[in-house]
């Protein structure tokens, strides 16, 4: 998996509907709806897929990210640094997160895309949360 | 009066008030400063009117033992100068690049940016620019295409102004816009093939006594003047020091060895590939844009002072250049206009016409801009782009070990020949990779698009010398400074040690800066003029 490389068209499906809006809409629409919004993985089931154009390349960023970040390797460890000790949902708490990045500039490197961490955290955790549905 | 050294069989001798040694933008300027005053100007050339490689150009050769430097590529040996391929893109130093910075060792001018100020407007005329020069805040504000706010604590937008074309040529060019003022001018004689082959000194050897310059068919002149002024270049300024200090052993501004060194050249790196939503929004907004004097403008972005020194960097701007999406119907355009304009049909019409209207909208919405305020994206880069390449410039770091020396072997007038070593490294890497950084998650904050970095960008690893190349401007061989240990030069351009040899052109200066050096050249040389005229 950590071999492949994230094609430019795959991330660019991926990023510019991760960053430019999927989060926001999630903000305002089907995020409010999830199972238990205090539970960021069960979030992340239910309704990523539908706000995410390609999760096949986040999730491959993601196990990217964990290979230089082993210590993260921990779905309740990511969902902590994603969402922990905020307040809202976790859509909004999860754009707090990347704007307070941004503006930190807490950024990381994967596969050469520059990501907010809290960005780069989700693909982890999409990909960790995959892992155990397999 | 213009004059061809190799006419006159019998040698010469010129009496003068002022002998420049190069007719390049900083010799040119000088004498067309001069022209009608009552100084008698001679002004030598090593090339003829037009490019020659076996006359004239091959002088120009060396050898390099540190990063390869274009010693012939790089510069041009004939009247003009290297302005004969100068693309035109100006913009001013900033009053960071005049100050001593503590981070960065042997930084810092003996003159600040509001001693250049007035020079700076004038630079501006002798370099074609009609128009009063604009603030970028100006010029951003009558562009018509309003910048993302990006974080104004890292980056801000700064603007190269492009100098105008002229008939024949690309961009302004020194020698057809004065060669004719310089060849009527009575008080200024210009000989052509005329290389420098050595000064004599005074007894005491605080003065230049006369020069001699030199043709290949060896018809010599010998000039005394009461001041010379070395206008050769960045390298060729420090060679011909080096080779006097040599020959006399010592003087002309290197009794301490400083000479040549610090010598540098502007770096540029491609740093990443940015992929947008909205490529062409992107597009008319960092470019090459039409400017409101319609002369072409670039907008970019560059450092802030605040985090230059917060976090110790160099001085680095960041531009966009786009690769031109050939399956666009703009591009499809562009193609059959080419064709129909040397009167033949396009190949391929049937699928260049599908093309078009396939994408008709984003063809209109182009033609609507034009048509709504003439002020479109310049030249082929209205052709969209699907994404966007992040370019940094930047200076580098000035380096005692960096340095242009003379070689063992010799030119045809008998002159040692060049030799560079050439040095940046770690430093530059870093600050140039923090600016790509910067732009990437500025892009990425607003919204504007995600940037797949380059290897060397994040990995230390990959060798910063094949990151980043250098763009051949040639500085710092005989920096200024009020302190001869520390330099060549004195604020005035005057040769520490020596009463009456001034160097004009960007050897003198200290740090390199992040701008383009040829506004910065003319500038000084106007000051020098002035100098020497008082």
């Amino acid at each position: 998996m950590t071999g492949q490389q994230v094609n430019r068209r795959e991330l660019m499906c991926a990023l510019l509907g991760f960053g430019a809006g999927a989060l926001a809409c999630a903000a305002g629409g089907r995020g409010h709806m999830g199972p238990n919004p205090g539970s960021l993985g069960d979030w992340l089931r239910y309704c990523a897929a539908d706000f995410f154009p390609d999760l096949t390349a986040l999730r491959r960023l993601g196990a990217i990210y964990l290979v230089a970040h082993p210590e993260e390797r921990s779905r309740a460890l990511l969902s902590r640094l994603l969402i922990g000790g905020g307040d809202g949902t976790i859509p909004s708490r999860l754009l707090s997160a990347v704007a307070r990045d941004w503006s930190s500039n807490h950024v990381a490197v994967v596969d050469g895309w520059l990501l907010a961490r809290s960005e780069a955290r989700l693909c982890a955790l999409l990909h960790l949360e995959e892992t155990v549905r397999a | 009066m213009i004059e061809d050294l190799r006419d006159h069989t019998r040698g010469l001798a010129v009496q003068a008030d002022v002998c420049l040694i190069g007719a390049g933008a900083a010799g040119i300027t000088v004498a067309r400063e001069l022209a009608g005053t009552e100084q008698r100007v001679c002004l030598v050339e090593g090339g003829g009117w037009q490019f020659e490689f076996a006359e004239s150009q091959s002088l120009y050769a060396g050898t390099n033992v540190g990063i390869p430097v274009p010693l012939q590529a790089g510069r041009l040996r004939f009247f003009g100068g290297t302005t004969n391929h100068w693309e035109g893109r100006c913009a001013f130093l900033s009053d960071v690049d005049f100050r001593r910075r503590p981070w960065i060792p042997h930084s810092g001018w003996p003159v600040d940016r509001a001693e250049l100020e007035p020079y700076y407007q004038r630079a501006c005329e002798v370099a074609g620019f009609e128009s009063k020069w604009r603030s970028d805040e100006e010029t951003l504000a009558l562009l018509e295409a309003p910048l993302p706010v990006l974080n104004p604590d890292w980056l801000r937008p700064f603007i190269w102004h492009y100098a105008p074309a002229m008939r024949g040529a690309s961009t302004w060019r020194w020698a057809k816009a004065y060669g004719t003022l310089l060849a009527e001018a009575v008080n200024v004689r210009t000989l052509l093939h005329a290389n420098f082959a050595e000064f004599s000194l005074s007894r005491d050897r605080t003065r230049v006594a006369s020069l001699t310059v030199r043709s290949l068919n060896g018809v010599a002149a010998t000039i005394e003047a009461k001041n010379y002024v070395l206008c050769c270049g960045g390298i060729e300024n420090a060679r011909l020091l080096l080779l006097e200090s040599q020959r006399n052993s010592g003087g002309f501004g290197n009794d301490r060895d400083r000479v040549g060194r610090y010598f540098m050249q502007h770096l540029r790196g491609r740093a990443g590939l940015i992929a947008s939503a909205e490529p062409l929004r992107l597009q008319n907004q960092f470019n090459l844009l039409r400017g409101p004097d319609g002369l072409q403008v670039e907008v970019g972005m560059i450092l802030t002072p605040e985090i230059m020194e917060r976090e110790e960097l160099l001085h680095c701007s960041s531009i966009l250049q786009y690769e031109p999406d050939r399956e666009s119907g703009i591009a499809a355009a562009h193609d059959i206009w080419g064709a129909l304009q040397t009167g033949h049909w396009p190949p391929d019409i049937g699928d260049k016409v599908g093309r078009i209207a396939e994408n008709f909208r984003e063809l209109a919405g182009v033609l609507e801009r034009k048509l709504a305020s003439h002020r479109t994206l310049a030249g082929s880069s209205v052709t969209p782009s699907k994404s966007a390449v992040l370019v940094v410039d930047l200076e580098p770091a000035p380096d005692p070990e960096s340095r242009v020396m003379l070689a063992d072997d010799r030119d045809a007038l008998g002159l040692r020949r060049v030799r560079t070593d050439w040095r940046h490294g770690e430093r530059e890497r870093q600050t140039a990779a923090r600016v790509a950084s910067l732009v990437a998650a500025e892009f990425a904050r607003v919204g504007i698009g995600r940037t797949r970095l380059e290897p060397w960008v994040q990995d230390e690893r990959v060798s910063p010398v094949d990151a980043l190349q250098g763009v051949p401007h040639y500085i710092g061989t005989t920096r200024m400074s009020d302190d001869p240990g520390e330099g060549v030069v004195d604020r005035n351009c005057a040769v520490h040690g020596m009463e009456n040899l001034y160097v004009a052109g960007s050897s003198v200066f200290p740090t390199a800066g992040q701008a383009n050096p040829t506004l910065t050249i003319v500038a000084l040389a106007l000051r020098l003029a002035k100098h020497l005229r008082e």
